[in-house]
C-alpha cells in the first residue's frame, strides 16, 4: 500500500484544514421539544443530537441509589449516518462501550449528591458520522444537561487529535482517523482544568503525546468558549422570552 | 367450557412489591408547595405519610414556565402525574375533559380546528453521505428520511423489479421509553405501515415508487432502495411525519446514471460504470401522503399531538394520492368503528389530502430552493 | 381433518345484493378461472373445532383451503412482576409459522407484523375491563400456509378466546380479498395472493356490525371500496354464523 499523504508539503490536510485547525462548529439548543433538555452539536460533517430526561423517578427499583442520582446513558447511531449502508442490532459492543464512555465522563461533572434517589437519562443519537462521534457526544451531552438545569461543577469538553506523517492534527475526521495512526481523545472540566476522559489507541512516544495531548486540550478549550458563547445566547434568548 | 378465572394476587412475594398503585386509600391529602420556581404536590395519607409526590419541573413544565406561557393547569398535571405516575402522557380527568370537550366544539388545544394541520417545516439535503434525504417538522414531531440506493441484482422471480425497503427507527431521544429495545415494536408498526401505504400490493400495482424504473439492465442489475426513517421528537402523528419525509426526500434524490459498458451474455454480471456528474431525478408527483384521522369521542381530527392521541378511541391512516386514489389504509387503535363510518373518514382524508399535498408539494420546492 | 358429512354447511358464500358488474377481463385472461375452481366471490369452505390443545385455557383448529392454523389462549394470568399495574386486562399476541408452513421450508417468516395485527384485530371485541391485573396469552401458530392466513388466524383466534371463557362482546370474523386486474376476489390463496394489484382485509364483529381491523394495500378507487368493503363485511357475517355454530356444537356436546 502506497502511503497516503495526509498533510500536503504545503501543511494543508486532506480536507485543507491546517494541522492545528478544527473543523466548524455548530451548535443548537432545544431541538427535541419533548425532552427535558437537548441540544444538536456539530463538528463538520459530524453531526449529534443529545437529549436529557430528568431527574426523575427512577424506572427501575433495583437500580436505585439512595445518597446520589443514577445516570444513564444510551448511545445508537442512525442506519445512514456513515458512507455504507449498514444495518447493526442495538446494543453492539462498541456502542455499549461510547455509551458507557460518555456516563462515566457525564457523571464525573453531574453533582449527583443534590438529587437523591432519581435518575437521570442521557440519549445520544448520531445522525452523521466522520470521526470524531466521541467527542461531539460528549459536547453535546453537556449542552442538553445545561439545558436541562441540571446542576454540574462545570462544563465538560472533548476533542481529539492524532499524529499523522510526523504532525499532530487537530480533531481528526473520518479518513485521518482510519488511517490507523495514534488518536488521542480527551475529555476536560475546562474552568477547573481537569481531564476527566483521555483516551487513546496506538503507539506513541511519551514527549510527542505530550504535545499531542496538549493539542486536544487547546482544542477543548476552544470548544469550551464555543459552548458558553452558545449557552449565554440561549439565557439571552430565554430571558428576552421572559420579557425581563 | 369457560373455565374459572384464576384469582390473582393470592401469592405475595416478601417485599411488597404489590406496587402502592395497588393500594386503596380512601382519604388522602394533597399538599401543594407552591414557589415562583418550582410547584411540589405530595399525596400522603390522613396521617402524613408520603404517598406519591411530583413537581412541575418534573411533569416539564420548566419550558412553559420559562417562556412564561398561559398555562390553564399546571397543578392539574403535577396531581395527575401523582395518581398515576406510570402513564405514558399523565393527563388528570380535568385535561381529559378539556382536550374532548374542545375537539367536541371544533377548537382543539393548541387553537387549531379538527381539520387542519400543524405547520410543516420540510429542510433537504440534510445527510451528504445518502442520496437523498429530508427532515420534516410538524409542531414538535420531528423526523428524518434518507434514501440511499445500491446496486443490486434483482430478485429471479420478479426480474422486472428492484427492491425497496423502508425501515424506521425510533429514536431514544424521542421519548425515553424508546430506549434498548423499547422503540422496536413501534418502529416495525410504522415500517409496516408505511411499506403498505408507499408501497402498493404485490405485484407493484399503486405503488407510488415505480420498482421498474430502478433496473438497468432486467434480470441483471437494478437500484435497490433503501429508505430509512429516523424519529427524533415524537409529538404525535408519526406515521404522517414520516410519509411527508420520505416523499421530500425522494424529490431531493439523485440517482447517478449507470452506463452499462459491454453487453454480456448469458449469466455474466454486466460490466456498469457509475456516473459522478449526470444524477436521475425521481418522479414525485405519485407518491402519495398519509393521513391519519384520529376519532376522539364522536368526532375525528388529523394531525393529533400525543395528548390528543391518549385519548383516541381508534384511528385509520389513510394514503391517498394525487389522482385522489386509496393506496393504502391502516386502522389502529382497538375500538370497532361502524363501516360507513370508515368510508365518511376515506372521503375526508381524500379532502385534506389535496391540501396536505399541495402545502407539502410548494414546501418541498422551497426546500429544494433554498438549497441550492 | 374433514368436515363431518351431514353436519351443519360448513361452505358458505355471500350473496351480493346489488349485482357485479359483467368482470372486464385483460386479453389473456379471457377464460380465466381460479385456481380452484371457485368463483370469484366464493369463500373456501370453512372448518372450525374448538378445543385442540389440552393444556390451554381455551384453544381452536381452523382450516380453509389449505391454510391450517392452530391458537391456543392461555390466561387470564398474573401479568409479569416488571408489569406495571394496570386497571384494564393486557392482551398479548404471537402468530408464529412452522418451518413446514410454505412450500419452500423457511420462507416467508417475515410476518413480524402479524403479531400487532391480530392485537388490534382483538383487542376492541374482548373486555378487557373484566380482568384487570392479568393478561391473556394468544398464541397462533400457522401450519400450513395457504393463503389469507392473518383472516385466518384472526377468526380462529377470537374462537378460542371464546373457548377460553374470555368474555368478548362478539366474535370476530375475518376475510381479505384481493384485487386482480380489475376483480374482486374474495378470499384468495396463496397464488393469488402472490399476483394480487391490491388487497383488502377486514375484521369485524358480524351481529354488533363494527369494524376492528382493516388494511388496504395497492391503489383503490372509491366504487371498489364500497364493494369490496361490502363483499366483506358479507363474508364475515356468514363466517361468524359457521363460527357460532360450532360452538354451539361444542357446548352441546360437553353437556351430553
Amino acid at each position: 500500500m502506497s502511503k497516503t499523504e495526509y498533510v500536503s508539503p504545503e501543511g494543508l490536510r486532506l480536507d485543507g484544514r491546517r494541522p492545528m485547525e478544527m473543523r466548524q462548529l455548530r451548535a443548537e439548543i432545544g431541538t427535541v421539544a419533548k425532552a427535558n433538555g437537548s441540544a444538536v452539536f456539530e463538528m463538520g460533517n459530524t453531526k449529534v443530537i443529545a437529549a436529557v430526561y430528568g431527574p426523575r423517578e427512577v424506572q427501575n427499583r433495583s437500580q436505585l441509589i439512595n445518597d446520589h442520582a443514577l445516570v444513564r446513558c444510551e448511545y445508537s447511531m442512525a442506519n445512514f449516518s456513515t458512507g455504507d449502508r449498514m444495518r447493526k442490532p442495538k446494543g453492539d459492543r462498541r456502542s455499549t462501550e461510547i455509551s458507557l464512555v460518555i456516563r462515566q465522563t457525564m457523571e464525573a461533572c453531574i453533582l449527583t449528591h443534590l438529587m437523591p434517589r432519581s435518575q437521570i437519562d442521557i440519549f445520544v443519537q448520531v445522525l452523521q458520522a466522520d470521526g470524531g462521534t466521541r467527542s461531539a457526544c460528549i459536547n453535546a451531552a453537556t449542552l442538553a444537561l445545561a439545558d436541562a438545569g441540571i446542576p454540574m461543577r462545570d462544563i465538560v469538553t472533548s476533542c481529539s487529535a492524532g499524529y499523522l506523517n510526523s504532525t499532530p492534527l487537530l480533531d481528526l475526521n473520518y479518513i485521518e482517523d482510519s488511517a490507523g495512526g495514534p488518536d488521542v481523545t480527551v475529555g476536560i472540566l475546562p474552568k477547573l482544568d481537569k481531564v476527566t476522559l483521555l483516551q487513546m489507541d496506538a503507539k506513541l512516544p511519551v514527549d510527542i503525546f505530550e504535545n499531542v495531548m496538549g493539542l486536544a486540550v487547546e482544542g477543548c478549550k476552544a470548544i469550551a468558549n464555543y459552548i458558553r458563547e452558545v449557552l449565554l445566547e440561549n439565557t439571552k434568548q430565554l430571558e428576552f422570552r421572559r420579557g425581563l | 367450557m369457560a373455565k374459572p378465572i384464576p384469582k390473582v394476587g393470592s401469592r405475595r412475594s416478601g417485599r411488597s412489591s404489590a406496587r402502592k398503585s395497588a393500594r386503596r386509600i380512601p382519604k388522602g391529602v394533597i399538599h401543594v408547595q407552591a414557589s415562583f420556581n418550582n410547584t411540589i404536590v405530595t399525596v400522603t395519607d390522613v396521617r402524613g405519610r408520603v404517598i406519591s409526590w411530583s413537581s412541575a419541573g418534573t411533569c416539564g413544565f420548566k419550558v412553559s414556565l420559562r417562556k412564561k406561557s398561559v398555562n390553564p393547569f399546571p397543578l392539574n398535571t403535577c396531581s395527575g402525574f401523582c395518581c398515576t405516575p406510570k402513564e405514558m402522557v399523565g393527563l388528570s380527568a380535568g385535561e381529559k375533559h378539556f382536550i374532548q370537550g374542545g375537539i367536541a366544539q371544533d377548537l382543539r388545544l393548541d387553537g387549531r380546528k379538527r381539520l387542519t394541520y400543524r405547520p410543516i417545516y420540510v429542510e433537504t439535503g440534510i445527510i451528504p453521505q445518502a442520496h437523498g434525504s429530508a427532515r420534516v417538522r410538524l409542531g414538535a414531531t420531528d423526523v428524518i428520511a434518507s434514501v440511499k440506493a445500491e446496486l443490486g441484482k434483482p430478485s429471479a422471480l420478479q426480474p422486472d423489479k428492484a427492491k425497496i425497503a423502508i425501515y424506521v427507527d425510533c429514536s431514544p431521544t424521542a421519548a425515553p421509553m424508546f430506549e434498548g429495545r423499547g422503540g422496536e415494536e413501534l418502529s416495525t408498526e410504522l415500517s409496516v405501515a408505511l411499506e403498505r401505504c408507499l408501497l402498493g400490493g404485490k405485484s407493484g400495482a399503486g405503488a407510488g415508487i415505480d420498482p421498474t424504473s430502478l433496473v438497468v439492465v432486467e434480470g441483471k442489475v437494478c437500484w435497490d432502495l433503501y429508505i430509512d426513517g429516523l424519529v427524533i421528537s415524537s409529538d404525535g402523528n408519526l406515521l404522517d411525519a414520516l410519509a411527508a419525509a420520505i416523499k421530500a426526500a425522494l424529490s431531493n434524490t439523485g440517482i447517478p446514471k449507470v452506463d452499462v459498458a459491454a453487453e454480456a451474455t448469458g449469466d455474466e454480471q454486466p460490466e456498469v460504470n457509475i456516473s459522478d456528474e449526470e444524477f436521475l431525478q425521481f418522479d414525485t408527483t405519485g407518491i402519495p401522503v398519509i393521513v391519519t384521522l384520529t376519532k376522539v369521542g364522536k368526532h375525528y381530527i388529523v394531525d393529533a399531538t400525543s395528548e390528543e392521541e391518549s385519548q383516541m378511541s381508534s384511528a385509520v391512516s389513510i394514503s391517498v394520492n394525487r389522482k385522489g386514489h386509496v393506496c393504502g389504509l391502516t386502522k389502529r387503535g382497538g375500538a370497532g368503528l361502524d363501516p360507513s363510518i370508515i368510508l365518511d373518514m376515506i372521503s375526508v382524508a381524500k379532502h385534506v389530502s389535496e391540501q396536505l399535498i399541495n402545502k407539502l408539494d410548494s414546501e418541498i420546492a422551497a426546500a429544494e430552493a433554498s438549497e441550492e | 381433518m374433514a368436515a363431518k358429512p351431514g353436519s351443519v354447511p360448513t361452505t358458505y358464500s355471500p350473496n351480493l345484493a346489488q349485482k357485479t358488474r359483467p368482470p372486464i377481463f385483460k386479453d389473456n385472461d379471457l377464460d380465466w378461472v381460479r385456481p380452484d375452481g371457485r368463483g370469484f366471490h366464493q369463500c373456501r369452505p370453512a372448518f372450525f373445532r374448538t378445543g385442540a390443545v389440552n393444556s390451554a385455557s381455551g384453544s381452536a383448529y381452523a382450516e380453509l383451503g389449505n391454510t391450517k392454523v392452530i391458537v391456543s389462549v392461555f390466561g387470564p394470568r398474573e401479568s409479569k412482576k416488571a408489569m406495571m399495574y394496570s386497571d384494564t386486562g393486557r392482551l398479548n399476541c404471537n402468530v408464529s409459522h412452522t418451518t413446514f408452513a410454505t412450500p419452500v421450508r423457511g420462507q416467508g417468516l417475515d410476518h413480524k407484523e402479524f403479531s400487532s395485527m391480530l392485537h388490534k384485530a382483538l383487542e376492541g371485541a374482548i373486555m378487557l375491563e373484566t380482568f384487570p391485573k392479568t393478561t391473556v396469552d394468544v398464541f397462533a401458530l400457522v401450519l400450513e400456509s395457504g393463503g389469507s392466513d392473518l383472516p385466518v388466524v384472526i377468526s380462529c383466534a377470537s374462537l378460542a378466546l371464546a373457548d377460553a371463557g374470555i368474555m368478548m362482546y362478539d366474535l370476530v370474523a375475518a376475510v381479505s380479498v384481493a384485487c386482480l386486474g380489475k376483480n374482486l376476489v374474495i378470499d384468495p390463496i396463496l397464488e393469488e395472493e402472490s399476483y394480487q394489484d391490491g388487497s383488502l382485509l377486514l375484521a369485524c364483529m358480524p351481529s354488533r356490525n363494527e369494524v376492528t381491523q382493516l388494511t388496504f394495500t395497492g391503489e383503490w378507487s372509491t366504487p371498489d371500496i364500497n364493494e369490496a368493503m361490502q363483499l366483506c363485511l358479507d363474508a364475515c357475517s356468514k363466517l361468524g354464523k359457521v363460527m357460532r355454530t360450532c360452538l354451539k356444537e361444542a357446548a352441546s356436546a360437553s353437556q351430553e
